[in-house]
C-alpha cells in the first residue's frame, strides 16, 4: 500500500510530505475524534506568539584552525584538530538560512573519527524541550536527537564518518584516488520552539554538513632503465665455401640480462626470441602509503605495477621487431642501449580543507623521467649503385621530463599536462670500401638516421597517464661527390629502411 | 448520544477517505476493498497513542502513506515509537514532533540519494 517495502526508502519527497501533510491538517478540526466533524479546507492552523523570527545555522569561522601545507610530498596540517563547528544563532537575518559546511572524516569505526561541534546559543532557547537539535546522518546511522536547556549556552558533538566508494577501481591510482567519491551528507537542524500545544512550529534552520574522505595517499615510484638490446650478425665463409650465420642477441632490463644465442645454417633471416625481454627488472623500487602507512593491500599494487611495466616492455619489443624486419645486405653489428620511462614519480593525495572551510582535492607530484634514451651503435655494409660501403657509427641522446605539480587550494582544478619533443637526428659517415669513381675528386658518404616524435603527461578521468609517440626515422644512405674543385656537391640518396612507429601507446597509472 | 458519536465518525472516516483518494491515488487503489478498514484501524491505533484530535489523526494516517503501515512498530523506526509512547508529550506534540522529523529525515535522504554515484 505504501509505495515501498519496509526497511526500504520512499520516493516521497519533502516538498510532496509537507504538501500532504497540509493537507491532512485541514481534514478535521481539533477537537476529538467523534465530537463534529470539520470538513476538510478550513485553512491553517494559526502559530503562536513564542515564536522566533528565525533561526539560522552556521559555521563558526574562527574554530577553522587548521590549515595544510605539502612537506616531503605530503599533506601536512599546520595545527591537526578533531572539531569542526556550527553554530546556532537565534535572529540573525544576515546569515543564510541554510548553509554547507565541508570537512573530511573517516571510515565508520575509526579509531579518532571526525567530530562536528555543535553549538547552540543561549539566546535561542525558550522552554525545556527546545531548542531540538536533531542530525540525520546518511542511511545505516542512527539519528540524533539533543535538546538544550533553557538560557544555557550548550554544545554537543557528533561523529561524522566519510562515504565509501560504490564502483571498483580499474588503475593503479583510480583505486585510491577518490575523485569519484561523492560526500556523505549530515543533515543538522534545530528548531527554537520545538514542540507547542498547537500548530506547526517555524522556527528551524538546517545545515548540511558534508563528509569528504580523509585518506591521504602517498606513492614513490623508482623504474630502472629498461631494455638493453643489442644485436649482431656475422657472415663466415671458410675455405670450403660453406657459409654460417651467426647471430646474438642480448636484451637487459634492469639489472638482470638474458642472452639468446642461435647458430644456424640459413642465409636469411634474423632469430631473436622473445624471452630476453620477459625478465622482471630487479632494480625497481615501489613504496606506496595510504594515511602514513605500507602495506596497504600491497598485492594489487605490484600487480597493477607490473601491468604498467609490461607496456614499457612491449615498447622494448616492438623496437627490437623494427630491427627484426630488417635484412642488411652485406652482414651488420647492431647494439642499443634503451632507457624507457626511466626515472622516479612521487606523488601525494587526497581531499584537504582549506583556510575558508571549503574541501578541495590536493594533488602534489613530482616527475623525474628519462622517457626514452637511445645509444645506438651499429656497424654494418651497405650497398648502392656504384659503391660498396661501410658504415660505423653511434647515435645516442634522451627525451627526459622534470616537473612539479602543486593543487593545493579549491581554485585549481586538477589537470596535470606537460609534454616535451623527442628529436635525436643522426648523420653517420662510412667508408667506400668498392666502386668509388676514378673521376670523383672527393666523395663522402654515410647514413642518416634518428628518432623523432613526443613524449607527455596528462590527466585522464580519474587517472595519470603518460603517453608516447616516438617513431625511428628509418635510414637513408647519401653519397655526396665532387668530380671537380670549380663544381657543387652533388648528393645522392637512396632509402634504404622505411621509417618505423617504435611505440605509440599510453602507460595508465 | 453513543449513536451520534459513530455517526460522526463514520463521517468523518468517509472525510478522510476522499481527502487521501485525492492525496495518494496510487497507494488508496491498492488498498482496494481494504480501504475503510485500513483507515478505521488507523484512526484507532492513533487514539491508542493519545492522538485524540481529528486533525491530528488525519496527519497521523498520512505518516503511514509515507513510511508504510505501523511503520512505528519497525527497527528502523523507533525514534517514532519513542515519541508515540512518551507520556510526557500531548497527542499534538507527539504529530508536529512526527511530522518534522519525517520531513527532516526525507530531507536527509534526498540528499544523500543526490550524492549517490
Amino acid at each position: 500500500m505504501n509505495g515501498h517495502d519496509p526497511g526500504s526508502l520512499p520516493e516521497v519527497t519533502p516538498e510532496q510530505y509537507s504538501s500532504s501533510d497540509n493537507a491532512a491538517a485541514d481534514c478535521g478540526s481539533n477537537n476529538p475524534i467523534g465530537d463534529t466533524v470539520t470538513p476538510c479546507g478550513r485553512g491553517p492552523v494559526s502559530s503562536r506568539p513564542c515564536d522566533l523570527d528565525e533561526i539560522t545555522l552556521s559555521e563558526i569561522a574562527g574554530s577553522r584552525t587548521a590549515g595544510y601545507h605539502v612537506f616531503n610530498g605530503r599533506f601536512v596540517a599546520d595545527s591537526p584538530t578533531s572539531k569542526r563547528g556550527i553554530r546556532l544563532f537565534d535572529v540573525e537575518t544576515s546569515l543564510p538560512k541554510e548553509a554547507k559546511l565541508q570537512v573530511v572524516g573517516d571510515r565508520p569505526g575509526a579509531q579518532s573519527p571526525t567530530k562536528i561541534l555543535a553549538s547552540v546559543s543561549a539566546a535561542a532557547t525558550c522552554g525545556p524541550t527546545h531548542v531540538a537539535v536533531v542530525v540525520n546522518p546518511p542511511p545505516g546511522q542512527s539519528e540524533i536527537d539533543h535538546v538544550t536547556p533553557a538560557l544555557v549556552q550548550d554544545t554537543f558533538t557528533f561523529e561524522a564518518s566519510r562515504s565509501e566508494s560504490a564502483n571498483a577501481a580499474v588503475a593503479l591510482f583510480e583505486r585510491y584516488i577518490a575523485w569519484g567519491i561523492q560526500p556523505a551528507a549530515y543533515l543538522v537542524s534545530a528548531t527554537s520552539c520545538g514542540i507547542r500545544p498547537g500548530g506547526t512550529p517555524k522556527t528551524r534552520g538546517t545545515l548540511t554538513a558534508e563528509v569528504f574522505p580523509a585518506d591521504q595517499y602517498q606513492l614513490s615510484l623508482s623504474v630502472p632503465a629498461m631494455g638493453k638490446v643489442s644485436y649482431t650478425r656475422e657472415r663466415t665463409t671458410v675455405s670450403s665455401g660453406e657459409t654460417t650465420d651467426t647471430s646474438t642477441a642480448e636484451a637487459q632490463l634492469g639489472s638482470d640480462t638474458a642472452t639468446v644465442t642461435d647458430t644456424t645454417d640459413t642465409a636469411t633471416g634474423i632469430t631473436v626470441t622473445d624471452e630476453d625481454i620477459k625478465t622482471v627488472p630487479q632494480k625497481l623500487q615501489f613504496e606506496f602509503k595510504h594515511n602514513g602507512q605500507s602495506g596497504d593491500d600491497i598485492t594489487v599494487n605490484i600487480n597493477n605495477l607490473l601491468r604498467i611495466l609490461s607496456s614499457a616492455q612491449e615498447a622494448v619489443k616492438a623496437i627490437k621487431d623494427v630491427l627484426h624486419e630488417w635484412v642488411p645486405q652485406v652482414g651488420f653489428k647492431f647494439e642499443f642501449d634503451l632507457s624507457f620511462l626511466a626515472g622516479q614519480i612521487v606523488m601525494a593525495w587526497g581531499y584537504k580543507e582549506y583556510t575558508d572551510w571549503r574541501v578541495y582535492y590536493g594533488l602534489s607530484a613530482k616527475f623525474s623521467l628519462t622517457f626514452f634514451e637511445i645509444s645506438l651503435t651499429f656497424s654494418f655494409g651497405i650497398q648502392i649503385p656504384a659503391f660498396v660501403a661501410r658504415v660505423e657509427g653511434t647515435v645516442n641522446d634522451s627525451a627526459a621530463l622534470e616537473t612539479d605539480f602543486n593543487f593545493n587550494s579549491p581554485d585549481m582544478l586538477i589537470a596535470p599536462s606537460v609534454k616535451t619533443t623527442v628529436d635525436i637526428p643522426a648523420s653517420v659517415s662510412g667508408r667506400a670500401e668498392a666502386g668509388v669513381g676514378w673521376l670523383s675528386v672527393s666523395v663522402e658518404l654515410g647514413v642518416r638516421t634518428g628518432f623523432s616524435g613526443e613524449v607527455g603527461l596528462r590527466t585522464k578521468s580519474t587517472t595519470v597517464e603518460l603517453y608516447a609517440e616516438i617513431k625511428w626515422e628509418g635510414i637513408d644512405a647519401f653519397v655526396q661527390t665532387k668530380d671537380s674543385p670549380n663544381r657543387g656537391t652533388q648528393e645522392g640518396v637512396w632509402h634504404l629502411v622505411d621509417e618505423k612507429s617504435i611505440w605509440d601507446g599510453v602507460v595508465a597509472f | 448520544m453513543q449513536a451520534l458519536g459513530r455517526s460522526l465518525r463514520k463521517r468523518f472516516i468517509e472525510e478522510l477517505m476522499a481527502r487521501f483518494t485525492a492525496l495518494w491515488p496510487k497507494q488508496t487503489s491498492q488498498l482496494g476493498n481494504g480501504y475503510r478498514h485500513f483507515m478505521e484501524s488507523t484512526v484507532e491505533r492513533a487514539m491508542s497513542y493519545g492522538i485524540e484530535t481529528e486533525s491530528a489523526a488525519a496527519r497521523f494516517i498520512n505518516l503511514y502513506f509515507v513510511w508504510g503501515p505501523q511503520f512505528e512498530t519497525r527497527p528502523e523506526h523507533t525514534w517514532a515509537l519513542r515519541i508515540l509512547n512518551d507520556a510526557n508529550l500531548s497527542g499534538q506534540a507527539k504529530i508536529d514532533d512526527l511530522a518534522f522529523r519525517t520531513k527532516l529525515r526525507l530531507q536527509a535522504m534526498q540528499v544523500n540519494r543526490r550524492h549517490t554515484p
